[in-house]
């Protein structure tokens, strides 16, 4: 029985890394030998990789990935703590109603932000800016990590905080002195999330894509056109962009699982 | 005290009603209007003249049918490939659990655009993994990618390996949390690991399964875009076209913001529909 289950959880393991170790072997395959036969030997070569880089620019999407990134994360992440925060402690009738309409963001369906978020870069004069892929982001983040926040709140005990409200400490030092230390778990995991979400983003990346603002995302699906594919840059490009959150994903794993948990 | 507290929560909510609500009074407003970029930013009025167009067109019908059979089918075999993994991985000790699951996470954390070419990878016609390993087995090849009904099973498939750990983590998390003492009970009683899963196990798990099964599936229907635009672009003709990635061509190809509000409302209705029924659950949970 024990060795059942070993055989069948190894059985899965391979099907699921299989597919990632398929797009790495031909990211070091020559263009040829990709077209040419899947299985037959070739000489392994960075070409590929040097590609991305110098023909198709990765370097630069790279840089505008990571501007929005930030920029996405200084937003997200001090608004949805501060509001985590004070849905759970100072709760007013309606609150209910302020988490229902949180759930309903998260709902919604994103294409149909893109004409109204489009429409107000354009009458703010930000078209061709990376603006209106930063409010994209938003849409996802924000709800999301706020969900998780709340639910790590909610987890937190409160009666040092009772404590130090009698000792006469203020909002303020009672967040920085006392909730912020205990909460900062769960703001690394919503800022994990945040990261991932902006990182791989395609929609509204695509959406408000311009010649100066493409995402990596973008840029790599620029590399597939309806007359050529360019498979070997594509298969590179995959394992680049992927190698921050396999990374992530196996460091930081124990606290992805439970933010998957409190914002679902 | 409190009310400074409660200020705190300002800011989201602007940016919130901004960023969602405002979008909303847009999308009801102008599928009122004939707009079509191209003619300059002149809407005119045209009252229902919209709702009917997008209610005869054949390929509203068809993009809504698409993104129904990807979300249905491809959380049905989620739910069926997770609760199986889930249920190995819990019989592991704790420390191996971890490592189990960690390797199973990883593509649940990668781009669309990603998962996308990873299919692109797996089905294309002539340099597909999955053609190459039949041609060589069995020396047939199957038409992923240019049949109607393949090219959706390929989309379908890719997502469940994307996906299908999400179910996994959830589950597993709920089989932990079943008290060992009262599975030690029933093995000790002689019940079978059959019995145990259906007398106890699955009804533990049947609101988890019940919420699990509705947020895939709002995720599903609302949010498939970006496997598709990169796999298949919608083909072969219109097989795999849904709803996100036709108001997207809409809007932004064709321009036609009129029609493309319009299929935005049907969207949100249908989206409304889901979470009502999702609130209505959550409710029964408690």
């Amino acid at each position: 029985m024990r060795l059942l289950t070993w055989i069948s959880l190894i059985l899965i393991v391979i099907v699921i890394l299989s597919p990632i170790a398929w797009l790495f072997v031909l990211s070091i395959k020559p263009e040829a030998a990709i077209m040419s036969s899947p299985f037959g030997p070739f000489e392994p070569t960075f070409e590929n990789y040097v590609a991305i880089f110098e023909r198709f620019r990765l370097d630069v999407a790279t840089q505008t990935s990571l501007l929005i990134v930030f920029i996405v994360l200084a937003i997200t992440v001090p608004i949805s703590t501060l509001a985590a925060y004070s849905l759970s402690r100072f709760p007013f009738r309606g609150a209910q109603w302020i988490l229902i309409f949180l759930v309903f963001c998260r709902m919604m369906v994103p294409s149909i932000l893109i004409l109204p978020l489009f429409q107000v870069i354009s009458i703010l004069g930000l078209r061709d800016t990376i603006w209106g892929v930063v409010l994209g982001h938003l849409s996802w983040t924000l709800p999301f990590a706020i969900l998780i926040l709340h639910g790590f709140c909610e987890e937190m005990p409160r009666d040092v905080e009772e404590a130090a409200q009698l000792d006469g400490l203020g909002v303020w030092g009672i967040f920085w002195k006392i909730v912020f230390p205990l909460m900062a778990p769960g703001v690394g995991v919503a800022s994990l999330f945040t990261f991932g979400t902006s990182w791989g983003e395609f929609l509204f990346a695509v959406a408000f894509s311009t010649v100066d603002v493409r995402t990596g995302p973008v840029q790599i699906s620029l590399m597939t056109t309806q007359y050529k594919v360019w498979w070997g840059a594509l298969a590179a490009s995959g394992i680049y962009w992927s190698i921050p959150m396999m990374v992530m994903a196996i460091l930081f794993n124990r606290y992805m699982t439970r933010g998957l948990r409190l914002g679902f | 005290m409190k009310k400074i507290g409660r200020l705190l929560l300002v800011p989201a909510i602007v940016l919130l009603l901004f960023l969602f609500v405002y979008p909303l009074f847009f999308n009801f407003y102008l599928s009122f209007f004939w707009l079509n970029l191209y003619a300059g930013y002149e809407p005119r009025f045209i009252g229902f003249y919209n709702y009917v167009s997008v209610l005869t067109d054949p390929i509203f019908y068809n993009a809504f049918f698409n993104t129904l059979v990807f979300t249905v089918v491809s959380v049905m075999l989620e739910f069926i490939v997770g609760l199986a993994v889930a249920l190995q991985l819990s019989k592991l000790k704790a420390s191996w659990m971890g490592v189990v699951s960690a390797l199973c996470m990883t593509p649940m954390f990668l781009s669309e655009v990603i998962e996308g070419i990873i299919g692109r990878f797996l089905f294309s016609p002539r340099i597909g993994l999955i053609n190459a390993i039949t041609e060589s087995l069995f020396a047939t090849t199957l038409p992923w990618l240019t049949d109607k009904t393949f090219a959706m099973w390929a989309v379908i498939l890719v997502d469940l390996w994307k996906m299908f750990p999400f179910l996994v983590i959830i589950f597993l998390a709920a089989i932990i949390s079943i008290p060992k003492d009262l599975m030690d009970a029933m093995s000790l009683d002689g019940a079978s690991q059959i019995q145990q899963l259906r007398y106890l196990i699955i009804p533990c798990m049947l609101p988890v399964f019940a919420i699990s099964i509705l947020v895939r599936s709002i995720d599903a229907f609302t949010k498939v875009f970006g496997v598709v635009y990169v796999m298949t672009a919608g083909g072969p003709g219109i097989g795999t076209d849904v709803i996100p990635l036709r108001i997207f061509n809409i809007a932004l190809r064709a321009f036609q913001w009129g029609i493309a509000t319009t299929w935005g409302v049907f969207a949100f209705l249908f989206s409304v529909l889901l979470m009502v029924i999702y609130l209505y659950v959550m409710r029964w949970k408690r």
